[in-house]
């Protein structure tokens, strides 16, 4: 009898808890998968188009891709060691931590990737991160309905190889030494990690939480015009890493293991934004980015021509708040005051001498000197203008913004621009000769830098494949 | 002096006879056939798929028990709080709800072990998509516990839940959690 009710309440209570089973999704694979797709490329350009992309210009040469903050040692070693000179990279190597998302004035932020992920790119027009179609970073789903505007990636590392090492030996010869290595992916690769140079200059320098300072962990990029999505969204996040054709030979001086003056001459992005200065040591906020996040259905492609070989950049007729804007809300003005760099500064103390009489002689003037300036320098960090100054520009060049769809219009000059979200864009067209090697176009005041198509003319209404041609 | 060694020996040995005697009381009263409530508390832990995409996390939940007749069985209903995050902005709550049988293996000391098996179903919610729904679920585990006192047993639990969805189409996953946690039981009589 008690038997027969114990079962009886076991029969009723199953019944209960079976009847609650309502769902028809799929709950668990919804929680694995994600919707949101992460592609990073090594290009100024955003499109898929590997034509429309602008090849690898390899020369190595003083005027184009050997930094002016190279010292006279580069033109003895070229003079002196004819038979191996200063190489292009063949290989960029980056090692990324995590990534995360961010509302557009910080705040709190989501992590989306957050296992270590590497990658090793060919410096070639092959690669996928330099022939536009870039690299899957694994992530996460995102939030829907937040509003994103900043994608935070922490870089560990970012190394070129063909970094080469020289010294100045006892009697002021300069002499090759091992090429520099590096630990990448737990493995030794010939190379040198510009990361860890990554503080911007003068500016970062003297704040008293200068240690924690790093401009790359995580290296801030703006999303162009936001990012929300809805639950059911299939999004692409884009972001761009301005590498190719944008790298040069620096020089980092410093004392060897046996107490001689050395260098290492390596490759990393060019400080088109901020100049590097000989003994500069550091390079930060030269490594620049830009995000833009698109539906994968509802993009469409333009096809057009232009007169010349240049880059043709498209921008939405309005940003993310509904404000008209133009291409002078992203490009900077080089006859602005803000955008050379302040003549003050840190002045670098001289190096020791090698054991010449001239050589002591020229130390120990360059050293009189490096008084006189850093008594200077005091001055102005003591009165306020060190900081104005160095505030004003570094807040100008921050103000940059890179424009979210790019194609480069090469052979026969014509371009393709993928992926491009459906909406009211701004073309306009910057020829090559406006933008020489491990330079971004800038000049906003300058007649006739840029120029706009006529047909059609701007703003041109994107809504499915649309050909815009230039003059 | 050699009365007083037999009185020793004869008070020992009264003291072996009553405390045995009391011994055996004690076993013979076995509280845990009492119906029982309780609760348990410890970490909760994904494992095979489901621990690709959230972490272990510390919850507990409740059950009530009731023996039958004088079988070593009882007939239990559990339910409990789960709640998983991620390193990400994934995170997953389960709220399972289901009935089981347990054995109480034959073993004649004062250790409870028990193997159960039990169904039933369990709340399943997802974020960031805010996704929620009942899905169907087993349970399998095994349950040791000892008397502390005439009111209350002390123990450990394992129960391994599986959460089935497989069945529904397009659904490639289960979920997959083991409980492990410090129980209390409270021998409640009626």
């Amino acid at each position: 009898m008690i038997m027969k009710k114990y079962m009886q309440l076991l029969y009723a209570l199953a019944i209960v808890i079976l009847i609650g089973c309502t769902g028809d999704d799929a709950l668990f694979d919804e929680l694995a998968g994600s919707r949101v797709t992460v592609i990073i490329k090594g290009t100024f350009e955003s499109t898929t188009d590997s034509s429309s992309i602008k090849d690898w210009d390899t020369t190595v040469s003083e005027l184009q891709s050997i930094d002016d903050s190279v010292n006279d040692m580069i033109t003895d070693v070229i003079d002196m060691d004819p038979d191996t000179p200063e190489k292009f990279p063949d290989t960029f190597m980056v090692d990324i931590a995590e990534m995360r998302l961010a509302k557009e004035d910080g705040g709190s932020d989501d992590k989306v990737a957050y296992e270590r992920q590497v990658f090793t790119a060919a410096v070639s027009d092959t690669d996928p991160f330099f022939n536009g179609q870039g690299v899957v970073l694994d992530c996460d789903d995102i939030k829907p309905g937040k509003r994103y505007g900043m994608v935070m990636l922490y870089i560990r590392k970012l190394i070129f190889d063909n970094a080469t090492q020289w010294y100045f030996d006892s009697s002021g010869n300069i002499m090759r030494d091992d090429a520099p290595e590096e630990i990448f992916h737990e493995n030794d690769v010939y190379g040198f990690d510009f990361n860890q140079l990554m503080v911007n200059t003068y500016y970062d320098y003297l704040k008293q939480n200068y240690d924690d300072i790093i401009r790359v962990f995580p290296l801030r990029i703006p999303i162009d015009g936001g990012l929300v999505v809805d639950k059911d969204d299939e999004i692409v996040i884009e972001i761009r890493l301005v590498i190719k054709n944008f790298v040069k030979l620096y020089e980092y001086d410093f004392y060897n293991d046996n107490g001689y003056r050395a260098a290492y001459h390596y490759w990393a992005v060019s400080d088109w934004l901020r100049a590097v200065e000989p003994d500069d040591v550091y390079m930060g906020g030269n490594l620049l980015g830009v995000a833009r996040a698109y539906k994968k259905k509802e993009v469409a492609t333009v096809i057009g021509s232009t007169a010349s070989p240049g880059y043709v950049i498209a921008i939405p007729a309005t940003d993310m708040y509904g404000n008209p804007q133009t291409i002078k809300n992203y490009f900077l003005d080089d006859d602005n005051s803000y955008w050379n760099r302040p003549s003050v500064y840190e002045p670098a103390a001289p190096l020791f001498p090698y054991g010449t009489v001239e050589g002591y002689l020229d130390y120990y003037l360059r050293y009189e000197q490096y008084k006189v300036e850093y008594n200077a320098f005091v001055k102005a960090v003591n009165d306020g203008s060190y900081e104005t100054l160095w505030n004003s520009y570094d807040g100008y060049k921050h103000s940059l913004r890179l424009p979210p769809l790019v194609a480069y219009a090469g052979t026969g000059n014509t371009y393709t621009l993928t992926n491009v979200p459906y909406g009211d864009y701004l073309f306009y067209f910057v020829a090559d000769s406006n933008v020489p090697y491990g330079k971004l176009p800038q000049d906003v005041d300058e007649v006739g830098y840029w120029s706009e198509p006529t047909s059609p003319a701007n703003p041109v209404s994107i809504n499915t494949n649309t050909p815009v041609n230039f003059p | 002096m050699k009365n007083n060694v037999l009185y020793g020996m004869l008070t020992i040995l009264l003291v072996f006879i009553i405390a045995g005697n009391g011994y055996a009381q004690r076993k013979k009263g076995d509280y845990f056939l009492k119906p029982q409530i309780g609760m348990w508390f410890g970490p909760v832990t994904p494992v095979f798929s489901t621990a690709d995409d959230v972490d272990t996390d510390l919850w507990g939940g409740g059950f009530m028990r009731f023996n039958i007749s004088s079988l070593p069985l009882k007939i239990g209903f559990d339910s409990s709080y789960e709640h998983f995050k991620s390193e990400g902005i994934k995170e997953l709550t389960i709220i399972p709800v289901y009935g089981s049988l347990l054995w109480r293996l034959p073993i004649d000391m004062p250790i409870v072990f028990q193997l159960k098996a039990g169904a039933g179903s369990a709340k399943v919610m997802i974020k960031p998509e805010n996704m929620e729904q009942w899905d169907p679920m087993g349970m399998l585990g095994f349950e040791l516990s000892f008397p502390a006192g005439k009111w209350i047993n002390i123990g450990l639990r394992i129960d391994y839940l599986f959460i089935y969805e497989e069945y529904q189409k397009g659904a490639r996953k289960n979920g997959h959690i083991i409980n492990t946690g410090l129980t209390l039981y409270l021998n409640i009589g009626i």
